[in-house]
């Protein structure tokens, strides 16, 4: 029998992890997947994210910063419109270090959490779920 | 109705096939592996417990591939928990080994690692066999919820490939 969620859900929100350790991306992905939270694309390494948002949209992006802050390119590419997913994309960083230059430019491209690393799976996965219901 | 000492675990079906299985992989008795260790340690550090384990369920002990806070490769089996969870699909939360019959008297919970916590999920070949555990240990009651559980199954998806397969990309 159909019931009307089956009828009315909207489709799962699909999101981009760019993480460079592939135990912690692994996990996210399949907890999220088994939680119904977000379809989690991964991608070990900012040229590969690039690859991705070429390829595809995105409803939000979960983004390693990087030790040289590679990742800020990636969101310049964003935010610039050079990718597939809408310039106001939802964004997440995910960051070693990040002192308060660099918070700031955060700020001026509109992410919307900041995760100092070390942090805990369950830590993203709240993330990952209001990145999920988040209308661009 | 008197106490049970300590339970020990009811031997699987199928449990020379499944001894064949284990004994198939060449595992026990090697060194540790770093693609192992690093499960366990991540293990360790998510759920905050003192002691993770990918535990191996030989004829008579349990054997440890990986261990983060424990001194010893291995116990007896007949006072093993990991004994008990390779008995079912599921992943086995024992919230409070002080208020389980089955535990309660155990020499691993009387003495050391005087274990409250347990939650060990089962590492299973394609044709069912369950080989062990990658299980969390903690000294002091706790429970686990829904997304604990499901990070507890994931690690133990990856520590299960790992074991079966080839070894896959470093972390």
């Amino acid at each position: 029998m159909n019931t009307a969620t089956e009828v009315t859900a909207a489709p799962r929100r699909r999101l981009l992890l760019i993480e460079p350790s592939a135990l912690f991306r692994r996990t996210v992905v399949l907890v999220a997947r088994e939680l119904d939270l977000a379809d989690i694309d991964e991608a070990s390494s900012h040229d590969v994210a690039r690859e991705a948002l070429a390829q595809q949209p995105y409803d939000g992006l979960l983004l390693d910063l990087g030790d040289g802050l590679e990742g800020m390119q990636v969101l310049q590419q964003l935010r610039h419109g050079q990718t597939r997913s809408p310039g106001g994309t939802p964004v997440a960083v995910m960051a070693a270090a990040c002192d308060a230059a660099t918070v700031a430019l955060l700020r001026e491209q509109g992410v919307q959490r900041i995760l100092l690393k070390p942090f805990k799976v369950r830590t993203l996965l709240e993330v990952v779920a209001t990145l999920s219901v988040a209308t661009p | 109705m008197s106490p049970v000492p300590s339970a020990t675990a009811a031997v699987p079906d199928q449990e020379d096939d499944r001894l064949r299985a284990l004994h198939a992989l060449l595992i026990l008795d090697t060194p540790p592996e770093a693609r192992f260790d690093r499960i366990v340690a991540f293990a360790a550090q998510e759920f905050d417990v003192p002691i993770a384990l990918i535990s191996l369920i030989d004829h008579d002990r349990q054997w440890f591939k990986a261990r983060v806070g424990l001194a010893v490769c291995e116990t007896g089996r007949d006072v093993s928990f990991c004994a008990h969870a390779i008995l079912q699909d599921a992943p086995m939360v024992i919230d409070d080994a002080l208020a389980d019959p089955r535990f309660a008297a155990n020499p691993l919970v009387l003495g050391e690692p005087r274990i409250r916590f347990y939650a060990g999920a089962p590492l299973e070949t394609p044709e069912g066999h369950r080989l062990g555990t990658l299980c969390l240990i903690d000294h002091q009651p706790r429970q686990l919820d829904a997304t604990g559980l499901a990070i507890l199954r994931a690690l133990r998806d990856l520590a299960q490939a790992e074991l079966l397969g080839p070894p896959a990309e470093a972390a």
